[in-house]
């Protein structure tokens, strides 16, 4: 669910590059691609963490890893 | 209105839909799906805008690549007493208020910037020679520094997902 939102929050950072550079130059679109390549390593590393935790704690949900939280 | 205006706004209002959709959609599997139909509309809007090398790396990339790996990683760490695993929205009055807040300094800077939209790439078909001269002169590294990052990533996320023998 974070990776979801964080690649929402990435293509409105893109639209917003492209668009505000779309008048002068291309360099908006340039640094859209380097975004693009950055969300990528992001979402595989991401995964990978997912996958282990779920290995680990049999759950997926960052709300109930509450391992070091203080216990009232 | 011409015919591109009307699409792209028709792409606007839709892109805009389904982030809504992916935000306050219940099951988890179904904002994945939303936010596919979202990348596309992008795509639509940047093919709009004279970006056709972006809109063909967003579909290709994100639709291709990103959603299919989150749609396998959901699909793998779903299964929980055989019922779809259910979000909800936390922490909603703060988040409305950044968001809003981030809202307002857009507005203020984009009345205060000088916007000067002229079509001066119209008048060539593509920019696809322009985006790979640049790149690769202007941005080269760049361009080096992403293929390192790229490995890098590999190497990382294939030595974390692997379930290693030792530990």
């Amino acid at each position: 669910m974070m990776l979801i939102g964080i690649e929402l929050m990435l293509n409105a950072a893109n639209l917003n590059l492209v668009i505000f550079s779309n008048a002068e130059s291309i360099d908006g679109q340039i640094f859209a691609l380097f975004v693009i390549i950055v969300a990528v390593c992001e979402a595989a590393v991401g995964m990978a963490i997912i996958l282990r935790m779920y290995h680990h704690y049999h759950t997926s949900i960052p709300d109930q890893l509450s391992e070091l939280k203080e216990k009232p | 209105m011409t015919l591109t205006e009307l699409s792209l706004y028709i792409f606007i209002v839709l892109a805009a839909c389904s982030a809504m959709g992916v935000l306050f959609v219940r099951n988890i599997l179904y904002s994945a799906l939303f936010l596919i139909i979202c990348l596309l509309c992008l795509a639509g809007i940047y093919i709009l805008l004279q970006a056709e090398f972006l809109a063909v790396t967003q579909i290709m990339i994100y639709a291709g690549g990103i959603l299919v790996l989150l749609i396998f990683g959901i699909m793998l760490t779903l299964k929980k007493e055989n019922k779809p695993l259910e979000v909800g929205s936390h922490h909603l009055f703060s988040g409305s208020l950044v968001g809003l807040g981030f809202l307002f300094i857009l507005i203020y800077s984009l009345r205060s910037a000088s916007l000067n939209i002229k079509q001066s790439h119209l008048a060539q078909p593509n920019n696809i020679t322009e985006i790979g001269i640049t790149i690769m002169s202007d941005y080269v590294i760049a361009f080096e520094l992403a293929g390192i990052l790229l490995l890098i990533t590999l190497i990382g996320a294939t030595i974390m997902a692997s379930v290693s023998k030792q530990g």
